[in-house]
């Protein structure tokens, strides 16, 4: 390295620093060299050698960084004196493009690494991205209610996670009782209506709601016409939506038109309001008046009246200088004296904010609701993702540091600050992240829509110049630029020269005790995430084959309305003559809706019990297998309905709860609806519920007519097109006007694991592209070694080193950190798993298979991304590895 | 050596007054006020230039380059007349605060009479 000392070339060394800096001129440059000069031939004169009179005279000259500082302050004066705004300008934007070149040729001159590092980061980047696209969606849920910081809805609960359904009693009274509380409106949501305008064909809609006339001073809806202060006070009003509006009267002004809903009078359309946005939590479509259900004649009752009934979500809207815990604590105090209202005292009463209701558990909601766990799981992996990515730059910059070690020791010796080596390198790294965050909004682009379907939100790329969102994007490129770009500008520029130029550079031991346990912990994370998609597939393998006790494939079962309900038996045996029809059958309900529930005490501890009633065909079109005694005879069910008294079958659960021998006979320990039921059957146990919940005690009653919901039937065949054909000829027939509404049983079972199918299809596109950006990172590093060990390759070899020997000797020093990876993160995963196979009652474990099967998995992916790599060390030419230096 | 920021105070008078004498350039200045100060005060080219460079726009020094004998640039500083009167101010407020300090310390000394 050593040669003959040249003082030309020194100087130009010395002077290409200051060459790029703004405030220093070629003018003050050409003085400084002068003045260095003649320091030089000074101490040269004074019998110094050459080359120790010019460090000598550069010792005394302060270093460029100084120097430069020193200029700037001339040189601002200057500017601000001379209003040179468009030099400073041209100089900064000099400046920027000189640190743009500086980075791009260095990354150029090694494409594969950087290749590495923009693809991971920009991978990372697209997730953090998706993420916060899908947070600032979930998080402004109801922010756009002027009040919303006053609203509430008031929470039953008693040990569950509580309900909104009231009584349609306690909104008025607490408009009258709470001086605290500004107004109260309740809804009524009505599941499925038949709605029709003047002329028109039925349609069968939803989300029909009813609420008090306060709606539109509470909520900020935007009202496009009528007075929102009175639209909701007559009986028979309806507000539409703008969509159900041009639907409904498509070309016309709908205010005042009629709209015929089914059951009662026709209503008259007040107003129009904006649809609802996405990010609400009270969605409608109809806004009817409350006070219709005053004179409806389909809606009156107890239902209506007492205070035994509740489904009425009751929302409140407090003054500002109300308190809620106050309001709380005397909510009990209303029930006091009231008729009915003694089981109301046992529970208790909360008001829950409004902006709490997007990821709240109560049931009861007007929308659909969100788990905010899935946001915490989500968010974490995307950030986990960025955490590879940064460890691969981190890796892939200290281990290429040593390349360049030269470089900045000969910076250094000609003057370079520290902190100026500093800002070279961490300009790099932004500028990688920048180029990463390009290549991050293309996937972005490109992944949005699927990503959007797969969380079930609307998204859209312009969200990310959102406020907000852009902001966290300009931080997260500003954590990552820095978070990744410190550690190695603080290693590269900690370089002694001395150590250096001598062809030893400095720190590479530390450096790459770090980066293995940099790499331990990218693919400790990777593997979580592996043994996680694994059971997560297993659990849903496992429900899929999941033995539930009946067959809900090939069965349909429609939901009697209208006159459908009153002449049951007569559909049933039109439905029987259907061709490829196995067997038809009436209930209360059908397994996943429709049970009724009944709680009870039984032997000091509390219990529910679902409660079918069945016909005695339930238990062939269901496929429930009898274990013992008998199912109910088809006479039990005689026109009217009330035969067969006090005959029941209950389920397996059922007996081990009764614990006694001999069932049959057997009184059961409660009566629903008041009547006492004697056991004659026992049926194995079947699924109502999803697996996440235990099989209940059920009880499946003798069908009566005012019970009866639903008709069943199992097909033959797989014509299913044909068959629901005739059974809406038949419905139609029957029922004119009723919209034909229909479930596929097997179908209705899918949707209860809706969350947990989200899930596995997350973690799988997350997991894969988090091994694919720690793979990226390995095999980078794969390479830096087999570069780096090229002599020591070359020596082995020449010593008689076999290829094989030098394979297993390179796939041996990734296996290890697998190895200890893997140690690391099957006790985590495990935990994880665990946790969250514990919401199911029905479950796989985390077995040691899965375990093992993907740690091996994981070896292999790794082995074969340093295969390659240690490949080309093993084949190395020794001659040739010798001469590398 | 003499403390910084007395260094930094006392460029401008010092440079203005050498200059006074006739035209220099930048490391002899350097070398000027060590022979002068007796290596007490060190002046270094990254202060002095960009120091120099402010002077120059400020209209107290004019500057030319001049090739040496030896055939090296170098850029020679003279003093404008505006320099001069800045001088002239300096050496009053300097002046001044060397009488301050004088008297005071004679005071507390008490050891040399005062001249009249």
């Amino acid at each position: 390295m050593s040669g003959v000392f040249n003082l030309e070339t020194a100087i130009a060394v010395w002077r290409r620093p200051l060459e790029h800096m703004r405030s220093v001129s070629e003018d003050d440059l050409r003085e400084l060299e002068s003045s260095l000069r003649d320091a030089v031939d000074d101490f040269v004169g004074s019998g110094m050698p050459v080359e120790i009179a010019f460090r000598r005279a550069i010792r005394e000259l302060d270093d460029p960084f100084e120097i430069e500082q020193e200029y700037r302050k001339v040189f601002w004066k200057k500017s601000v004196h001379r209003n040179t705004l468009t030099t400073e300008l041209s100089h900064r934007t000099a400046m920027l493009r000189n640190y743009l070149v500086t980075a791009l040729r260095s990354m150029g001159r090694q494409k594969g690494y950087s290749f590495i590092n923009v693809a991971g980061l920009a991978f990372g980047l697209a997730a953090c991205m998706l993420l916060l696209l899908f947070i600032r969606e979930e998080l402004s849920f109801d922010a756009f209610h002027e009040h919303e910081d006053r609203i509430y809805r008031v929470v039953q609960s008693r040990d569950d996670d509580g309900m909104a359904y009231q009584s349609a009693l306690l909104g008025p009274l607490l408009e009258q009782q709470f001086p605290g509380i500004e107004f109260a409106v309740r809804f009524l949501n009505k599941a499925l209506v038949t709605i029709g305008a003047d002329g028109d064909e039925v349609r069968s809609e939803t989300g029909f709601l009813y609420a008090d006339a306060s709606f539109f001073r509470v909520f900020s809806f935007d009202v496009l016409r009528g007075d929102p202060d009175h639209m909701l006070d007559a009986p028979w009003s309806v507000v539409l939506t703008q969509s159900q509006a041009e639907r409904y009267f498509p070309g016309q002004d709908p205010v005042g038109a009629l709209l015929h809903v089914h059951g009662g009078e026709p209503f008259t359309v007040t107003g129009i309001v904006e649809d609802p946005p996405p990010a609400s939590s009270i969605q409608f479509r109809f806004l009817a008046s409350m006070s219709t259900l005053d004179v409806h004649p389909a809606e009156q009752g107890m239902f209506r009246s007492g205070w035994g009934a509740n489904g009425y979500p009751t929302y409140v809207m407090l003054l500002e200088s109300a308190n809620t815990g106050e309001v709380e604590a005397r909510l009990p105090s209303l029930f006091a004296g009231q008729t009915d209202a003694e089981y109301l005292q046992d529970a208790e009463f909360t008001l829950e904010p409004l902006s709490d209701h997007h990821f709240s558990a109560v049931s009861g909601s007007l929308a659909e609701t969100s788990d905010i766990r899935f946001l915490f799981v989500f968010s974490t992996i995307a950030a986990l993702i960025l955490g590879i990515a940064c460890v691969n730059y981190i890796n892939l910059s200290t281990a290429r540091a040593t390349m360049r070690a030269r470089e900045i020791g000969i910076r250094k010796v000609v003057g370079a600050h520290r902190s100026m080596l500093m800002r070279q390198f961490l300009g790099e790294s932004m500028i990688t992240s920048l180029l990463a965050l390009v290549i991050g909004v293309v996937l972005v682009i490109l992944t949005v829509a699927p990503f959007a379907a797969l969380v079930e939100r609307s998204l859209g790329i312009r969200d990310l110049a959102d406020g907000p969102v852009l902001a966290s994007i300009i931080g997260m490129i500003l954590f990552v630029g820095l978070l990744a770009g410190s550690w190695p500008a603080a290693v590269l520029s900690r370089f002694r020269p001395s150590e250096v130029l001598k062809g030893r550079p400095g720190a590479s031991s530390s450096g790459s005790a770090l980066r293995r346990m940099l790499v331990i912990v990218q693919f400790g994370i990777s593997l979580v995430l592996l043994i996680s998609t694994i059971t997560i597939h297993r659990q849903l393998g496992f429900i899929q084959k999941k033995d539930l006790g009946l067959a809900a494939d090939r069965v349909i079962s429609l939901s009697l309305r209208g006159p459908l309900t009153n002449q049951a038996s007569v559909f049933s045996d039109r439905l029987a003559n259907v061709p490829n029809i196995a067997s038809v059958s009436l209930s209360g309900g059908v397994p996943t809706r429709g049970s009724v529930r009944f709680g009870f005490t039984f032997k000091d501890e509390k219990r529910v019990a679902p409660v079918f009633p069945i016909d005695a065909d339930f238990m062939q079109t269901m496929d429930i297998t009898l274990v013992a005694g008998r199912g109910f005879s088809p006479d039990i069910n005689d026109a009217s309905g009330k035969t067969n008294i006090g005959g029941a079958i209950v389920n397996e659960t059922m007996v081990a709860m009764l614990d006694v021998d001999d069932p049959i006979g057997q009184l059961l320990p409660f009566t629903p609806n008041g009547n006492q039921y004697r056991i004659v059957g026992v049926v194995k146990d079947f699924h109502i519920t999803s697996l996440h919940e235990p099989i209940a005690p059920i009880v499946l009653a003798p069908r009566e007519d005012f019970w009866t919901r639903w008709a069943s039937v199992r097909v033959t065949g797989t014509d299913y097109g044909a068959i629901l054909d005739n059974l809406k000829s038949i419905w139609n027939d029957m029922a004119p006007g009723e919209p034909f509404t229909y479930v596929f049983l097997d179908d209705a079972f899918d949707q209860l694991y809706k969350g947990p199918y989200q899930l596995a299809r997350l973690f799988d596109a997350f997991s894969l592209v988090a091994i694919l950006v720690a793979c990226l990172g390995l095999f980078g590093l794969a390479a830096f070694s087999t570069v780096r060990r090229t002599r020591e390759i070359g020596l082995r070899k020449a010593l008689g080193a076999s290829r094989r020997g030098i394979l297993v000797l390179f796939s041996r020093e990734f296996l290890v950190l697998i190895l200890i990876a893997y140690v690391l993160a099957a006790p985590i995963a495990w935990l994880a798993m665990q946790k969250w196979l514990d919401t199911f009652a029905y479950r796989v474990d985390v077995d040691a298979v899965s375990i093992v099967v993907s740690g091996f998995l994981m070896a292999f992916i790794a082995l074969a991304t340093v295969g390659w790599q240690s490949f080309r060390a093993a084949s190395i030419n020794p001659t040739e590895a010798l001469r590398h230096v | 050596m003499v403390s910084q920021k007395l260094v930094a105070a006392s460029y401008v008078p010092i440079v203005l007054s050498i200059l006074d004498d006739g035209q220099t350039y930048g490391y002899d200045l350097i070398k000027q006020i060590s022979r002068l100060s007796d290596q007490t005060i060190r002046w270094t080219p990254g202060k002095l230039y960009p120091l120099l460079h402010d002077m120059e726009a400020e209209g107290l020094l004019e500057a030319t380059w001049r090739t040496a004998p030896t055939g090296r640039e170098r850029k020679y500083y003279g003093i404008t007349v505006k320099g001069q009167r800045s001088l002239e101010r300096a050496k009053a407020d300097w002046l001044n605060v060397h009488a301050v300090l004088a008297r005071l310390w004679k005071l507390d000394g008490g050891a040399q009479p005062v001249p009249a």
